[in-house]
């Protein structure tokens, strides 16, 4: 037996749902073979096991979201007391949400692969994630890191709170976007 | 008693207008950006609490994060008390409901000890230094108190309708 086929029985097993009969002949797309695989198999007819994936990926969400708002809150003036140094762990914190949730996020769309491949309003918000993450890695090189090992004037500049805004604001639409997946389903946007 | 509640929530004006269209949507964004904003500040205040980074997080100027976390909690109150009006019939048999509800209620009293009891003992700390066994353990419970709350949220479809 296979290591995956042996991954596969235990994921069955753990979560008490029957093992899907594939034929051996067929040749599945990978949006299929996600969907028909033991982890997309569990996670949407597991009891509960959907929403304990949706569950994590909240918390990573608060976790990424939060801890990033209050960095730009402190740029554009808010908490002056929290220091220059603590920022760039503040966006540790937020990076640990953000690999919570990409590893929710994969086990989720395993369970409904061809609905949130072909979903306008799921690529959207995959987009605005992808331009969040360069921007917050941008934002760490360019300000937040320099202003914590070196100057933390930095942190006063216009390009500095610029940046805070558009982080707020970016982050702020990946919510609504992602909220709105769920109703907008069929066309996107 | 509790049908008259039910459908009195659901005959107000609070309701009709968590009815319109879009509207239901829109609230549970703002829900779940209120819920970032909340937990972000309430995250970063406990983790100092707590005692870690302290020679970065300065005890006393992390506070200054309290009415960002009361600006998110009152956009959840909000369009947490619409949800509600609008659909009590289905909130009202959900346990799970009744947890998160059950959970809010602890981290508010969690705050109050700390707002009138942990805050004096703060006075007397420095930016940097330690805080009692007490503080930390109204820090840890804050904690874990609100990602209960995020919890028992999301974890609502599965013992109830919807």
């Amino acid at each position: 037996m296979s290591i995956v086929d042996w991954l596969s029985q235990i994921t069955y097993s753990a979560c008490g749902v029957e093992p899907m009969g594939i034929d051996p002949g067929v040749t599945l797309t990978t949006l299929d073979w996600m969907e028909q695989s033991a982890l997309g198999v569990c996670i949407a007819q597991s009891w509960g096991g959907y929403y304990i994936m949706l569950g994590f990926h909240s918390l990573g969400l608060a976790m990424i979201v939060g801890a990033l708002m209050i960095v730009d809150l402190r740029i554009l003036g808010v908490a002056r007391g929290i220091s220059a140094q603590a920022l760039p762990k503040l966006v540790t914190i937020g990076w640990w949400g953000f690999w919570i949730n990409a590893l929710s996020g994969v086990v989720i769309f395993f369970s409904e692969a061809n609905k949130m491949y072909y979903d306008n309003t799921f690529r959207w918000k995959l987009f605005l994630i992808a331009i969040g993450m360069i921007t917050t890695w941008w934002f760490s090189r360019n300000i937040l890191d320099p202003a914590a090992t070196r100057d933390a004037a930095v942190l006063d500049t216009g390009s500095a709170k610029v940046q805070a805004i558009f982080s707020f604001a970016l982050w702020v639409a990946v919510i609504i976007v992602g909220r709105m997946i769920a109703y907008l389903t069929d066309s996107g946007i | 008693m509790q049908e008259q509640l039910i459908a009195w929530m659901a005959s107000s004006s609070i309701a009709q207008f968590m009815s319109l269209p879009w509207i239901w949507p829109w609230a549970e964004a703002i829900h779940f950006i209120g819920m970032s904003l909340l937990f972000g500040s309430i995250m970063i205040m406990d983790i100092r609490l707590i005692g870690f980074f302290r020679k970065e997080i300065s005890l006393h100027a992390v506070h200054a994060l309290t009415p960002w976390a009361l600006i998110g909690f009152l956009l959840n109150l909000a369009t947490g008390v619409g949800f509600v009006m609008r659909d009590m019939e289905r909130y009202w048999p959900n346990p799970d409901f009744w947890f998160k509800m059950i959970c809010i209620l602890l981290a508010g009293v969690n705050f109050l000890v700390f707002w009138f009891v942990i805050r004096k003992q703060l006075e007397k700390v420095s930016d940097d230094g330690d805080v009692s066994v007490s503080a930390r353990a109204v820090g840890l419970s804050s904690i874990v108190l609100w990602t209960l709350v995020i919890w028992g949220g999301r974890m609502m479809p599965v013992y109830g309708i919807g």
